[in-house]
């Protein structure tokens, strides 16, 4: 049976696979702010993270709402639920060094006198 | 510490010194079969390290065409019992792609921690060829451990 991989969900992945976009989620996660707030707070030209919203925007990873006071003031936040499938993913390949040690540890633990004498 | 690694480790039940021993001179003994643990496929090639500074993890496999090596990597640091380091590199990977892993004895009571770090998975560019690729060994072991330490440093900071 082919096992179904994540990356084929979308474009989450890739869009992760940038740090100034991690950062910029986390940021966001911590607390939602303005395009011109992040930018700073990142430490990037305005022009530099329009181009990074857009790709989190367009993998769902970030949403763009108006201010409640000023519903022209557009504010990001992070939507963590897109980060799923991704973690899902992470804990598939957690496993598979998980089950690489379990193997050693089974295999270390048996045998020993006849591994001290092997020639 | 970077964000840039995936971390595993085990708890065994036998001192550092055997530890590095079985890990590295046995390790085709306990080194998971299968496709997506070996290349060698169900066959499962062989499996080797050798030691010292500079030494070659490959895997031995017998292909259609007759025997072959697959080189996954080179010893960088060798420090038995406590320390031992490897590149690990696939066949896809551009020459600047390169990951490490580090892997830790430690003395545990009577036995030892066996910790894992594997790092360097943000060298590898988005757009690796593997990520559109088969689902075979090379998938899971490449992009697999790359994907899993980006997301790492996010599941970190998700909850």
């Amino acid at each position: 049976m082919r096992r179904r991989s994540p990356l084929d969900r979308g474009d989450s992945f890739a869009a992760l696979a940038d740090e100034t976009r991690r950062g910029a989620i986390r940021a966001l996660m911590h607390k939602p702010m303005s395009a011109g707030k992040l930018a700073r707070y990142l430490s990037v030209s305005p022009q530099a993270l329009s181009r990074h919203l857009r790709v989190l925007r367009k993998a769902g990873l970030v949403a763009e709402e108006g201010l409640k006071e000023d519903a022209r003031v557009r504010i990001y936040r992070a939507r963590p639920i897109a980060l799923e499938p991704v973690q899902e993913w992470l804990w598939a390949i957690e496993d598979l060094w998980r089950r690489q040690l379990d193997s050693f540890k089974t295999y270390a633990e048996s045998n020993r006198p006849t591994r001290r004498t092997r020639s | 510490m970077t964000e840039d690694a995936a971390r595993v480790s085990v708890a065994v039940a036998v001192p550092p010194a055997m530890a590095f021993e079985i890990f590295t001179n046995e390790i085709d003994r306990w080194w998971r079969r299968g496709m997506r643990f070996r290349r060698g496929g169900p066959r499962g090639g062989f499996i080797r390290l050798e030691p010292g500074v500079g030494g070659r993890l490959f895997e031995s496999i017998d292909g259609d065409a007759g025997p072959y090596v697959h080189e996954v990597g080179r010893v960088s640091a060798w420090e038995p019992p406590h320390l031992l380091v490897f590149t690990w590199r696939a066949s896809n990977f551009a020459p600047h792609e390169n990951t490490s892993v580090e892997v830790r004895f430690t003395q545990n009571g009577r036995g030892t921690l066996v910790s894992v770090t594997h790092s360097g998975w943000s060298s590898l560019r988005p757009d690796h060829p593997a990520r559109h690729g088969r689902e075979g060994a090379d998938f899971y072991r490449m992009i697999g451990l790359w994907w899993g330490d980006q997301m790492r440093s996010l599941r970190e900071h998700a909850h």
